[in-house]
């Protein structure tokens, strides 16, 4: 496995741009139907080396791959196994609390830089109103969201993607504004040392990554067995 | 309207790939040629590259990285005994239905 990443990334250096952006786009779709992230890399160390192949031949790599892009990503897709739930579970957790948590050491760097009215960094100290924090904490959750959306339709008009993506985000900030301004979050204020507040959501991360991974291990584990066990039976 | 032969090619191909892989250890590429030189002038990489995923999934051939002469390592195929045993189910249906469809078409309705 290690292998065949090294060799994608050696691959990535040598592709032509279009090349590599039509096997991002390939990569987007095939992350956005949740196919298998182990299977996955496989994959696209296949399609690199594909590619690679192809130019070394003097071949345009639509042709070498024969059906329109779009179509080439849904039969892989209809061709792979799919993450379980609860590694889909897991993943949307993790990427939450991710973008969720970034939020603060962000608006942290941002306040030594810039004027921001209503944050105050004091040493290693974030202060700021709740509903300013909930109100950016909201919009990044609807931009990660927004984002998965927007890698499944990766081959749809993007200029039709964009308008819905950006009316998104307007709207999550119309609506984070009226529901921050319900008391008591109106009022409140916090104040964060954001080195622990890091720490804490990497520990965090950190740890859902390892459950996940017993997780799906246990499960595994746990289906091979009940196969052998019912093939025994007939 | 034409007649779509791609529904048709997706039935069969995957055995022809099978047949292919069984004769000896090969790549893609390599596989294309083959089934280019029997005929199938419209079948890419692209086409085979999902039924050489379904056919591992299924546990009829492995695969394995080796050294290309065209720089990145290339995937070999295998047929393993689960995939002859599916080659040999294959080419007794193919046979039997081959007969089938001859039949029918050369029945001329007097």
């Amino acid at each position: 496995m290690s292998s065949m990443g090294k060799g994608k990334k050696e691959g990535n250096l040598k592709l032509t741009t279009e090349n590599k952006q039509a096997i991002r786009r390939i990569k987007f779709y095939l992350e956005s139907h949740y196919v298998d992230e182990i299977y996955l890399e496989g994959i696209m160390s296949d399609i690199v080396g594909m590619a690679l192949e192809s130019q070394k031949r003097g071949e345009d790599f639509s042709k070498t791959v024969g059906l329109d892009y779009a179509e080439f990503s849904k039969e892989l897709v209809e061709n792979s196994p799919r993450q379980t739930y609860v590694e889909k579970i897991f993943n949307m957790i993790i990427s939450t609390v991710a973008c969720v948590g970034i939020v603060l050491p962000i608006m942290y760097v941002l306040g030594f830089v810039f004027r921001i009215r209503q944050v105050t960094c004091r040493t290693v100290m974030l202060v700021a109103p709740l509903a300013f924090i909930l109100k950016y904490m909201l919009i990044v959750f609807v931009l990660q969201v927004g984002w998965i959306l927007v890698k499944r339709s990766i081959y749809k008009s993007q200029t039709f993607l964009a308008g819905i993506y950006i009316s998104t985000i307007v709207l999550a900030l119309i609506v984070s504004d009226y529901i921050t301004m319900l008391k008591p979050v109106y009022e409140l204020t916090v104040e964060v040392n954001v080195f622990i507040w890091l720490a804490a959501f990497l520990a965090i991360i950190g740890s859902l990554y390892f459950v996940k991974l017993r997780i799906v291990t246990l499960t595994g584990f746990i289906k091979g067995h009940y196969r052998e066990f019912k093939e025994k039976r007939g | 309207m034409n007649y779509d032969r791609s529904q048709l090619m997706r039935g069969t191909l995957e055995g022809c790939i099978l047949k292919i892989i069984s004769i000896k250890t090969t790549y893609g590429y390599e596989i294309i040629e083959h089934l280019q030189g029997f005929g199938f002038t419209d079948v890419a990489e692209g086409t085979i590259y999902p039924l050489l995923l379904r056919l591992e999934k299924q546990g009829n051939i492995d695969s394995k990285l080796m050294p290309s002469p065209l720089g990145p390592k290339r995937k070999y195929f295998t047929i393993t005994e689960a995939g002859k045993e599916y080659l040999s189910q294959f080419e007794t249906y193919w046979r039997s239905f081959d007969q089938i469809v001859n039949r029918i078409l050369e029945e001329s309705g007097e």
